[in-house]
């Protein structure tokens, strides 16, 4: 019966729509053409407008020059954009590495081990740490996180960092690695309540079977849960990924702010986002701001890039869930 | 029957909105005569001490009841306490954005604010970019100081550096805190053996370009290293640091000191002396180490004779009491405003305020640790506030 309906409400719509009288569909789909058009013209204007800028900066560099570039210095008009690249890419990395499991963790004990009573309450307070502003964030990582942190980098470079170059010291507090925690601890609460709707979705009746089958929980989760939310769960991710990126305030509070290129994570570094904040207000040397802008665009790049791997993924995973079945 | 009902509803969901944007309005528009009482409270008991502090009276042209200015951050506190003054006095409000002075400059340069400040004078190129608008006038009205704080368990008294010391902790060659260099100006002082970690300002800042302009007077090796021998290149609102942190604002770049032990950074003396942050005496010109205070800053700024048009620097000054790294903040407007402006009232307000800021507005100074205008001074800021005019006719008697 329910299924009846939505065919019957189109027909009935058709009816009145074949009078060719003003009725609410014609001005609806207006409207929202309207509305969806005034949307991609923002953003055709505000490509086309940045992509403008950079013309002078290219010009003067090369598109590959200031994209692989390792030198950032107004005072001297050269500007390279590898440091921020790398910067990016590396807290991304490291955000990704320690949120993930942690994010996924959550979302497993709430939907599949917690009494009910506890899974609203655990899931409300993992959901409000995305409604912290970044900029507490950043102040509590810069005041709290980064000396607590300290011993443990110096520890850790102390006792491995002579073998390990990517874990080596001097270990001056903010780094690499204090932005990629920070921005971890902003993004778990994302990917926590995606993957967390992902695993609720799985159907009972497959639940049950396995339990039927003898199988534990865990044996749930492993062969039910996780392979059938493995593209929600990717979708969490590029999610999460997304937020890593463009993370400003929070990164630059404590990431040291130093536009050079370190192989320890322990190091002090420079991401896209935060070199934008810091200089932008008083670039006035020449092509500096033009640099700046830049530097958005290949930000936006990557940010592209990233989305459009993760619906690449995501189409290889159907594909293969589809042939799995 | 439903159709006519649905389109009522339209039409009262319409309405409501409507009234809300009413009812938005109303409330803030109730709320701003609260808040400017809030203001003239706060200002009253600071309004007796500024009167009794000069006898030229201030005129007060009403203009269009507001003055927009932008730029320095680190002039803000004071034009903030400047402007409730101001408008406790006159009923003029002074809206003041602290964008850094790159950004004030520019936005006096497209003539978007009636004022720019900056801590460092016009550039030959700002002025020729402003020609269009006509001759720029710049006013010193503040001064403050850039210090040396540290972080160093267990010392006494504040540690003495030479110019060579600062300087080659900033490059990165002095590396530990008992070098021979600092030890030597510091007889009895048990220096920790601990690695010296250098904090800077990441963000463009007028704070640096005092501390550079002075590494690069006092040091030819700052010169050659961060500038690659050109001393246009070494000092500036931004440089390419050789070593260190990099943190924002005077806040980050404190916090970033605090943090480490052995950590050494470069901040306004305003923020240092309000938060007891402490900071090296250092050896100026005269050979003499100096405390940076208010008083030393001032007797920096006493300079003999200044240029004209006002734009000097304040580093290494002959002064055998001065404090070597000091700097100026400056008000920028135009001399003939006609062309700036549409309202010859409003550049009458401006020139009011700004010969009130001079004068009374000077006492706002000094409680918030800002180094006022020295006496030498005073007599060539009032000539530059009485040069500007509205198409050749004086704007003050």
């Amino acid at each position: 019966m329910t299924a009846d309906q939505p065919p019957a409400l189109a027909s009935a719509a058709d009816r009145l729509g074949r009078r060719g009288r003003l009725n609410g569909d014609t001005v609806f789909r207006w409207a929202s053409a309207l509305v969806a058009a005034a949307a991609l013209g923002i953003v055709a204007v505000m490509i086309s407008e940045s992509v403008a800028t950079t013309v002078p900066v290219f010009r003067q560099f090369g598109i590959a020059g200031f994209i692989t570039g390792t030198r950032w210095a107004p005072s001297f008009a050269i500007y390279g954009a590898l440091p921020f690249i790398y910067g990016t890419v590396l807290t991304s990395v490291i955000a990704l590495v320690i949120a993930v499991p942690l994010a996924v963790g959550v979302a497993l004990l709430v939907s599949e081990f917690l009494p009910a009573r506890l899974r609203t309450p655990v899931a409300v307070t993992v959901d409000m740490l995305a409604a912290v502003p970044s900029v507490v964030w950043g102040l509590w990582g810069l005041l709290v996180m980064v000396p607590a942190i300290r011993p443990l980098q110096a520890a850790v470079a102390g006792a491995v960092g002579g073998s390990i170059p990517v874990l080596a010291g001097p270990t001056p507090g903010p780094s690499y690695f204090a932005a990629g925690l920070i921005v971890a601890i902003m993004i778990i609460p994302i990917i926590a309540a995606v993957t967390r709707e992902v695993f609720a979705l799985t159907p009972r009746l497959q639940r049950e079977a396995v339990l039927a089958l003898g199988g534990t929980r865990w044996d749930v989760v492993r062969q039910v849960v996780l392979p059938m939310g493995r593209t929600g769960l990717l979708a969490a991710v590029i999610l999460g990924l997304g937020r890593a990126i463009g993370e400003t305030i929070a990164v630059t509070l404590v990431i040291g702010n130093s536009p050079k290129i370190a192989a320890s994570i322990f190091a002090p570094g420079f991401t896209l986002a935060s070199v934008i904040a810091n200089e932008f207000n008083e670039a006035t040397e020449d092509l500096h701001p033009e640099s700046l802008i830049t530097l958005g665009v290949v930000l936006l790049a990557i940010a592209i890039l990233v989305n459009g791997v993760g619906l690449w993924l995501r189409k290889r995973f159907e594909a293969g869930a589809g042939r799995g079945r | 029957m439903t159709h006519r009902s649905r389109r009522l509803g339209w039409i009262a969901g319409v309405a409501l909105l409507v009234s809300a944007c009413g009812g938005g309005t109303l409330s803030s528009a109730s709320a701003s005569p609260s808040a400017s009482a809030a203001a003239s409270t706060a200002a009253s008991p600071a309004a007796p001490a500024a009167s009794s502090a000069d006898a030229s009276a201030a005129r007060c042209t009403k203009g269009d009841g507001q003055l927009n200015g932008a730029g320095s951050t680190f002039i803000f506190p004071l034009l903030s306490k400047m402007g409730e003054d101001y408008n406790t006095k006159c009923g003029v409000k002074l809206n003041y954005q602290s964008i850094g002075s790159g950004g004030g400059v520019k936005a006096w340069t497209e003539n978007t604010v009636d004022f720019g400040a900056s801590d460092a004078f016009l550039k030959d190129a700002e002025i020729t970019a402003a020609a269009a608008k006509g001759e720029p006038v710049e006013i010193p009205v503040t001064f403050g100081a850039v210090v040396v704080a540290y972080n160093l368990k267990g010392l006494a008294a504040p540690l003495k550096m030479t110019p060579d010391v600062i300087a080659n902790i900033f490059l990165g060659k002095i590396t530990k805190w008992n070098d021979a260099a600092i030890a030597a100006q510091n007889p009895g002082v048990t220096l920790p053996t601990t690695d010296i970690s250098v904090v800077h300002r990441s963000d463009g800042s007028g704070t640096t370009s005092i501390f550079t302009t002075y590494l690069t007077k006092v040091s030819p090796d700052w010169v050659t290293t961060v500038g690659a021998g050109d001393p246009t290149k070494s000092a500036g609102k931004t440089v390419e640091w050789p070593t260190g942190l990099g943190a924002s604002g005077n806040e980050g770049v404190t916090q970033g000191i605090n943090q480490t032990d052995g950590g050494v950074g470069y901040i306004e003396l305003a923020y240092a002396l309000k938060n007891n942050i402490p900071f090296a005496d250092v050896q100026n010109k005269s050979g003499t180490f100096i405390t940076p205070s208010l008083d030393s800053v001032k007797a920096a700024a006493d300079l003999p004779s200044y240029p004209a048009d006002l734009r000097f620097n304040l580093v290494n000054t002959d002064s055998p009491t001065g404090y070597p790294i000091a700097g100026t903040t400056w008000i920028i407007t135009y001399k003939d405003l006609s062309k700036a402006m549409t309202n010859q009232d409003r550049a009458k307000a401006l020139v009011d305020f700004l010969w009130w800021a001079i004068h009374d507005g000077q006492a706002d100074a000094a409680p918030l640790f800002y180094g006022s205008v020295p006496a030498g001074l005073l007599a060539q800021d009032e000539a530059a506030v009485k040069s500007i005019n509205w198409g050749g006719t004086p704007l003050l008697p």
